[in-house]
């Protein structure tokens, strides 16, 4: 029953990232079984994470090379402006927010409000550990990795 | 098909994200459109110190943002009588119905769930000039 709500979630994940980065002209994605070797221990993770609270509660959160989230800035805005750091952290903060609002949709319909808190992006040693009940897709884009993860409470984000 | 004819790309938009990726991206679509003067503010309050000081003709504005949020500076707008028709289309990514009217009761005349593509925004900004021309007259 859990496996079976997992991978429904999974799917809507999956369907809403490639929507998001697609609008953003990136349509290099691809799914992989596993993204945590690809990281190099060597590199910072950089992690966008954004909370919800409401008929349940949680947090989205999304992992990528520092490189990726400058790669995806450029992508975004195209040649107008250079993608600081800054500018890449909040990029990814933008892509947990858009992808957060259209998977709650996804999962629970219109009519049923929930409070998106404020996105927060941070640089981390590794990827958090899962939990039972949380759910995460690895991808490559753009020839980088990155994750996407749901974790069940607000608490295992602040954890990190 | 919209072209730019059917909308007085001559305006100037204001845009109002805290992300300045984001307000970069905007200002790239609305150029795409036709509108050529595009003024940014980082947050609502920004956003009021330029109502005050240049001739907006739209302002298009995020929901969440720090010190005054959308919700917020859209209120604001409405209760100057000089900005009481503007037309004001806030965007956000939280879909739910109930934020829809909650915009909508506070006088927004257009709302653009995230994530939204040239021709979505482009069809909003026309439905929202029309609803604001339309509240004017």
């Amino acid at each position: 029953m859990k496996a079976a709500a997992n991978a429904q979630l999974g799917n809507y994940i999956d369907i809403a990232l490639r929507e998001i980065l697609n609008n953003w002209s990136v349509s290099d994605i691809q799914r992989v079984d596993s993204a945590n070797e690809l990281f190099r221990a060597t590199e910072p993770i950089m992690m966008a994470r954004l909370g919800f609270t409401g008929l349940t509660q949680g947090a989205y959160s999304v992992c990528c090379t520092p490189q990726l989230a400058g790669a995806l800035t450029n992508e975004m805005v195209g040649e107008m402006c250079e993608a600081s750091p800054e500018l890449a952290r909040q990029t990814l903060g933008e892509l947990v927010n858009v992808l957060t609002g259209s998977l709650l949709v996804a999962c629970y319909g219109e009519d049923v409000a929930f409070q998106l808190h404020v996105s927060d992006t941070v640089e981390i040693p590794s990827l958090p550990r899962l939990h039972d009940g949380e759910v995460q897709l690895n991808y490559r884009v753009m020839g980088q990795p990155m994750v996407v993860m749901f974790l069940r409470t607000l608490k295992t984000v602040e954890n990190v | 098909m919209n072209t730019p004819q059917d909308i007085n790309v001559s305006i100037n938009v204001l845009v109002v994200d805290d992300i300045a990726a984001v307000r970069s991206v905007m200002r790239k679509l609305l150029g795409t459109i036709g509108f050529t003067t595009i003024s940014e503010a980082a947050d609502g309050e920004q956003a009021l110190q330029c109502l005050n000081s240049s001739d907006v003709g739209l302002i298009i504005s995020d929901w969440n943002m720090p010190k005054i949020n959308g919700l917020d500076l859209l209120e604001q707008v409405r209760a100057d009588e000089k900005h009481k028709h503007l037309p004001f289309i806030m965007i956000t990514a939280n879909k739910s119905r109930e934020h829809v009217i909650e915009a909508a009761n506070r006088g927004v005349s257009g709302y653009i769930s995230k994530p939204f593509n040239v021709d979505t925004l482009r069809a909003k900004i026309i439905e929202a000039m029309r609803v604001a021309g339309e509240a004017s007259a």
